[in-house]
């Protein structure tokens, strides 16, 4: 499997998350992370799988990144919503955004990122809690002008 | 993704009911992505118009393909080892010669469970494109002079100021 042309952007963010991709794909080929020699760089896990990994990591390490990484982070994520193929996009829904918001429910304080999130993907958020029946906090709605 | 016109592209759906999230219904389709080797792998919940509850699997598939000009002979013996695979009955494969595509469903008893064993509901299959794209409205080329002509009438037609009618 390919991966997108935006990836290297969003792990120029952070070593933290970058190193964790690394793992996934590591973990994918069943190798170490330095990768087996006959592993061809397309043999990496679905963008999904991907984005699952790094929604918990960037739940576990959020607190170890700048608010200005976390906005980088964030945005590019925005901007595959936005601009990104519709398989792109889902990805990032149901893998990040879905990853995220159990971490939540595991006790990540995704309130505190919450002004970070772009408006697309604070959508996401509220129509992954409606798919899955769980009534959004008054933080997560959209504020009326 | 862009295809070669003779290459042969497939997408199989997978409905994963017991999956809780699409990372849990991607990764229990591990030993098939092992085994097809697909281009791309999408996972989101089931629709209202699929099979089932839970989490859909989409597979993107480029198959081995004869190279011919029939266009029935390709699509099918591209898609036989595929769907004998997935449990697909390949005579029930639905090929469309002018659309380049066909397109196979579970038979109505394993649909009712969801899909076969491996949970395969549909296979769509196209030859140069992704199945998922739209139809092209216009044939691919220049058109003819005849072509251009027959075209232009019938937008000037569709266009065609219209007197306003009093009420």
């Amino acid at each position: 499997m390919s991966t997108p042309a935006w990836w290297d952007e969003l792990m120029s963010v952070s070593d933290a998350l970058a190193a964790a991709d690394r793992a996934e794909v590591a973990y994918w080929r069943g190798g170490a992370e330095d990768g087996r020699e006959d592993s061809h760089e397309d043999d990496v896990p679905p963008v999904t799988l991907r984005l699952a990994a790094l929604g918990r990591e960037f739940a576990s390490h959020a607190h170890e990144l700048t608010a200005e990484q976390q906005h980088r982070f964030l945005g590019v994520l925005e901007d595959v919503l936005r601009t990104g193929s519709e398989a792109d996009g889902t990805a990032v829904a149901t893998g990040f955004f879905e990853s995220l918001l159990n971490a939540w429910n595991g006790g990540f304080d995704l309130q505190a990122a919450w002004a970070g999130v772009g408006a697309e993907s604070q959508a996401c958020c509220l129509d992954l809690n409606q798919f899955w029946g769980i009534e959004s906090p008054e933080w997560m709605l959209p504020r009326v002008a | 993704m862009q295809f070669q016109p003779a290459d042969v592209v497939a997408r199989a759906s997978f409905r994963l009911p017991a999956a809780d999230s699409a990372e849990a219904a991607v990764r229990t389709c591990r030993p098939l992505q092992d085994e097809l080797r697909p281009l791309a792998v999408e996972a989101r919940a089931a629709g209202p118009d699929e099979p089932g509850e839970g989490f859909t699997v989409e597979f993107l598939l480029k198959l081995p393909a004869p190279q011919s000009d029939d266009v029935e002979g390709v699509l099918r013996t591209a898609a036989a080892p595929l769907l004998a695979r997935l449990g697909l009955d390949a005579g029930k494969l639905d090929v469309d010669v002018e659309d380049r595509d066909a397109i196979v469903w579970a038979g109505d008893e394993a649909l009712s469970k969801g899909g076969t064993a491996c949970g395969a509901y549909v296979v769509h299959l196209r030859i140069g494109r992704d199945p998922d794209e739209p139809h092209e409205l216009l044939p691919e080329g220049s058109l003819t002079d005849e072509e251009a002509r027959a075209l232009t009438e019938t937008l000037n037609s569709l266009f065609e100021q219209r007197p306003v009618e009093e009420h």
